[in-house]
């Protein structure tokens, strides 16, 4: 395979952009081709999150149709486990991503269901952290790439806990290293991952590879209390923690090959996700801006 | 540490609590390695609580694919924890989960023992779950075969399901589709003492069998009733039992003439009821 440098200066700079789900629009959230209209300069990619299962939708095809940049975000691949990363998932994938001309797939990295890949055992589950765990999802993500021909970008998951000695940073960077990838990094997903684990929100990110970050996701978190234990609930609300955005500028200052930051929010109201809109443009335009 | 090991532990604990609580309490009856077991133990009990629905959602995805047995098995339970929280307590959940096998044909398996114990009622609810367990299993086997019309070996091709039920089987599921149709109409009805429910037909003496058989169609599923002939030749390779393609006519040709059982097993391949094998 080609270097990892060279597969990551081909990929277009897509700019700030808005994730979406089958029938996502069409039950309450957010339109995109509406909300570009409305907020001209905002929204510049769609970050298409699918399954075999439900394929492409009516709103993403209108945002393809229209000539729009997407990428692919699967929401039902083990990374975890290779006998999951198999030949009919790997095939029905990118004719997905075909399908609506992702520029790249991306999507957690861990468990997306339990079991075989069937209905009612959806689940996102973040790896163990272990060397062993990240030398399987290594090798899953360079199948996903020898097979597909797309760039898979692996994300580090939510939880309420998280098992195993690593840091999660250290985890993925492992992962990238044995795999030669790029990463997806979640800055709300991390920043839940540092308030667990009592750290700062920029511990391990000395270590990280972020030469090797394509992409950035930000989204909202509110801070829950089971039974007495802290907790945040990724729950996708329309203002992040103040620890995202502090990761995500110390991240933007030192990624140099980062092509796309996509805000979470596609539940919630247009007007209310408007003011993260324009602080994520101001930081990181998009090409035609730039 | 075996991060599978670890992984299908942690889903344990998810759905059931006194597992969740005997990785501390009670570690010997886990049966877990002692490594996962550590593993397991540093999570926080509490932020295994932190989505209390988790449990109604799934069994929500299960009861909607088992909807007759789930619904007739409520009627007679009369008992949601005697359902969810015993399958999700049950040696068939923790097997699937161990055994990455599918959670619904677990959750049939787990109506039909507790049936067996006496807690669902009469012997007509079984054969509501056995049918509908055909057709779970059915749409998880199918898959395309390649045509061979002049193998010598046959059996049932993947996804066609063969099952034999009491005559009113499929009146019984009618029956527990009406009643879900009904609630649907004013669902707060079901808290009322005197809202309608569920009634099985009458079951006469001389009730006699059905042969069913559910065969993929496109994306999804039909089920046929076989007549006499139909079910000579399918009913011996129910349980995807392989037969020689002799073999299986002289069987079936001794109930309906041997031409007649040769020209149906030959149809049955045509239309990739059966497969060929060799």
């Amino acid at each position: 395979m080609e270097p990892l440098e060279k597969r990551l200066a081909r990929l277009p700079r897509l700019g700030v952009g808005i994730p979406t789900e089958p029938d996502g629009a069409r039950t309450g959230g957010i339109d995109a081709i509406a909300f570009r209209d409305e907020h001209p300069g905002l929204v510049h990619f769609l970050e298409y999150g699918s399954d075999l299962f439900r394929g492409v939708d009516e709103h993403a095809r209108r945002w393809t149709a229209a000539g729009l940049p997407t990428t692919y975000h699967f929401l039902d691949v083990n990374l975890e486990e290779r006998e999951d990363v198999d030949d009919e998932w790997l095939a029905g994938t990118a004719a997905l991503a075909r399908e609506i001309g992702a520029a790249w797939l991306c999507g957690d990295a861990g468990l997306w269901h339990f079991g075989p890949r069937d209905r009612g055992q959806q689940i996102l589950l973040p790896p163990v952290l272990t060397r062993e765990s990240a030398i399987e999802v290594a090798e899953g993500v360079r199948r996903v790439e020898e097979v597909t021909g797309f760039v898979c970008l692996p994300e580090n998951p939510p939880s309420h806990f998280y098992v195993g000695d690593m840091h999660i940073l250290d985890y993925f960077a492992e992962v990238s290293a044995r795999a030669s990838c790029g990463l997806l990094l979640d800055c709300a997903h991390l920043a839940i991952f540092q308030r667990l684990r009592g750290l700062p929100p920029l511990a391990a990110l000395d270590g990280f590879p972020l030469d090797r970050v394509v992409e950035l996701h930000v989204a909202g978190g509110t801070p829950i209390d089971v039974e007495g234990l802290a907790l945040v609930e990724d729950d996708h609300s329309p203002e992040p923690l103040a620890d995202t955005f502090e990761i995500l500028d110390h991240v933007l200052a030192r990624a140099p090959n980062l092509k796309a930051i996509i805000f979470e929010c596609e539940k919630n109201s247009p007007a209310s996700v408007v003011p993260v809109f324009t602080a994520l443009n101001e930081r990181f335009p998009s090409e035609a801006a730039k | 540490m075996n991060h599978h090991s670890v992984q299908r532990g942690i889903v344990r604990m998810l759905f059931d609590p006194a597992f969740a609580a005997a990785v501390h309490e009670a570690p010997a009856s886990t049966g877990l390695a002692p490594e996962t077991l550590a593993a397991l133990r540093t999570i926080d009990p509490r932020a295994l609580r932190a989505d209390p629905l988790r449990r109604r959602r799934t069994f929500g995805a299960l009861a909607g694919e088992l909807k007759a047995s789930t619904t007739l098995g409520l009627a007679e339970s009369r008992s949601l924890a005697a359902l969810e929280a015993g399958f999700f307590g049950s040696p068939e959940f923790h097997a699937s989960i161990e055994e990455r096998t599918p959670m619904a044909l677990a959750f049939g398996r787990f109506l039909l023992a507790l049936h067996a114990r006496g807690a669902l009622g009469p012997p007509a609810v079984a054969d509501v779950i056995r049918f509908e367990l055909m057709q779970a299993r059915a749409r998880r086997e199918a898959r395309p075969i390649e045509k061979r019309p002049a193998a010598r070996v046959v059996r049932l091709a993947p996804g066609c399901v063969f099952g034999r039920f009491a005559a009113d089987v499929l009146a019984c599921v009618q029956r527990a589709e009406q009643y879900l149709f009904e609630l649907s109409l004013l669902p707060q009805m079901a808290l009322a003492d005197d809202a309608p429910r569920p009634v099985l037909p009458d079951r006469p003496e001389d009730l006699g069998t059905v042969a069913l058989i559910a065969v993929p169609v496109g994306a999804g599923l039909t089920v046929v009733t076989l007549d006499d002939e139909l079910a000579a030749v399918i009913e011996p390779l129910a349980g995807g039992r392989p037969a020689d393609r002799r073999v299986l006519v002289a069987e079936a040709g001794a109930a309906i003439g041997r031409a007649r059982a040769a020209e149906i097993v030959a149809e049955l391949v045509e239309d990739e009821i059966l497969e060929g094998l060799a």
